[in-house]
């Protein structure tokens, strides 16, 4: 029965995104004249031609990545958030790991990646990005035929276009609509983000097709489960950061907003 | 003739010699050579030998002392609050602070295995004071690093590494401020030296498992 469903899923998930191929196919000139890409800056903050200057050590980026206005909720968080991780989700995942062989636990993140294609590919839409969207699309599309969707075959092929999953959601969407990225912010039981960030994420949670197809235990069931599979990604950096640390909390906070700094600077 | 034609040369060849000589390296060829030197020292068989080890761990200290400059570490990571240090405590700072770096990454050099450095490029400030070298530390997936370079008595030396995009003085610098904000320096010391007592313990604790 599940395997049916999995199966329809999958179907299913083909034709909506066949449906929605459509767009990329008529709307790629459109894309090139507005030039999408540009109007996806317009949150980064202004930088510096050279980011090298004499005084980057304390450059206004420098300064926001520092700025906590809502530390107090975040601190609650931030060691709650550890405790959980610390006590539960690490023990429960070595034991999971040790039962579970490394190939199978990658092929299931894969899978999961591959499934939130849909997703990807809509924010790419919104965000007027239909060359990504398309290239989005079309690797879904291989992965689902090659392998079910538990490889990531496609990308050993070369993109036409730079390929840049890492704005492909919500929090990217709303970015490019011009919505300000908000101080740090950490989700309960998630992790560091940003206020934008956290809204994105529950945008997301709205955009994965087959959750409207399935009932709801199931789709939180395999939710929680896709991101405790692949959770040591997520705790191997973690420890780094804050075990070598003085102050944890601070030092994931400059890590996180560094790291989304970066990413805004690149695009 | 030819006796003439062989002096000019000897003469062109040891100007260009000694002119090689003299010329100071830039900032790349400073952080490829220290890099080299490090990864032969890592590479040395008698590296993995317990008994030429700790020699072998000293000669790759002291080039990683040539190369990185701790003074420079020290002062950025505290920021413009270092005025408030008395030269006292600018010293205790700057051991307790080396002392950490050492405890924390010296022992990763153990983890080594025969990981590649590709360089890639370098990004230079406007005036030229402050170079960026870039490079890919080439393991099971590829990280990029890059050394922040300023020059110091004629020589290029690195005051801030960057690993993934995160430079590590601002990320201390984070901390410290934090550490600042509520104590004054000596508890920013005690701090710093608790810090590397306690990953020198961790190490230990590891090794004996």
């Amino acid at each position: 029965m599940s395997l049916a469903r999995l199966v329809l899923t999958v179907f299913l998930l083909f034709a909506v995104s066949a449906c929605a191929r459509q767009v990329p196919d008529t709307g790629s000139e459109a894309a090139a004249s507005v030039s999408a890409p540009e109007a996806a800056q317009t949150d980064a903050l202004p930088v510096e031609d050279n980011s090298l200057d004499d005084y980057d050590d304390y450059s206004a980026e420098d300064a926001k990545i520092a700025d906590d206005p809502l530390e107090g909720w975040n601190r609650f968080w931030f060691h709650t958030n550890d405790w959980l991780l610390q006590n539960i989700v690490k023990p429960v995942h070595k034991g999971y790991s040790f039962v579970v062989p490394a190939p199978i636990r990658s092929g299931i993140s894969t899978f999961a990646y591959n499934l939130a294609f849909p997703v990807r590919m809509i924010n790419f839409l919104l965000q007027g990005e239909f060359a990504q969207a398309g290239v989005e699309f079309d690797r879904g599309l291989v992965n689902f035929m090659v392998s079910l969707g538990f490889a990531d075959v496609a990308s050993q092929s070369k993109p036409l276009y730079e390929y840049h999953p890492e704005t492909a959601n919500f929090d990217g969407t709303l970015a490019a609509w011009g919505v300000p990225d908000g101080p740090y912010f950490i989700i309960p039981f998630l992790g560091p983000s940003t206020v934008r960030g956290a809204a994105g994420l529950g945008g997301d949670l709205f955009m994965k097709p087959q959750d409207y197809m399935l009932d709801w235990p199931v789709t939180v069931s395999s939710t929680v489960f896709f991101a405790f599979n692949s959770a040591d990604r997520l705790y191997e950096p973690y420890d780094q950061i804050t075990e070598s640390a003085l102050e944890p909390y601070s030092a994931l906070r400059n890590a996180y907003m560094s790291k989304r700094f970066q990413l805004r600077n690149r695009l | 003739m030819c006796v003439k034609q062989f002096f000019l040369a000897l003469v062109l060849c040891l100007t260009t010699a000694l002119s090689a000589q003299a010329a100071p390296l830039t900032a790349r060829q400073t952080a490829e050579e220290g890099a080299s030197r490090i990864l032969a020292l890592l590479n040395d068989p008698a590296f993995r030998n317990p008994e030429t080890k700790m020699a072998v761990r000293q000669k790759i200290e002291q080039e990683v002392l040539t190369l990185f400059d701790f003074e420079e570490f020290a002062t950025r990571t505290v920021g413009p609050s270092w005025r408030k240090f008395t030269p006292q405590q600018k010293e205790d700072f700057k051991t307790a602070f080396t002392d950490l770096l050492r405890n924390t990454y010296v022992d990763t050099l153990d983890s080594y295995n025969g990981e590649k450095v590709e360089f890639t490029g370098e990004t230079s400030s406007n005036n030229g004071k402050r170079v960026e070298v870039q490079m890919n530390f080439l393991a099971r997936q590829v990280h990029p690093v890059a050394f922040r370079m300023l020059e110091k008595n004629a020589r290029w030396v690195v005051y801030d590494v960057l690993i993934e995009g995160i430079s590590m003085i601002k990320n201390y610098r984070d901390q410290f401020r934090d550490i600042l904000s509520k104590g004054d320096p000596q508890t920013l010391i005690e701090r710093v030296r608790a810090k590397a007592e306690e990953q020198k313990n961790k190490k230990q604790k590891d090794a004996e498992k």
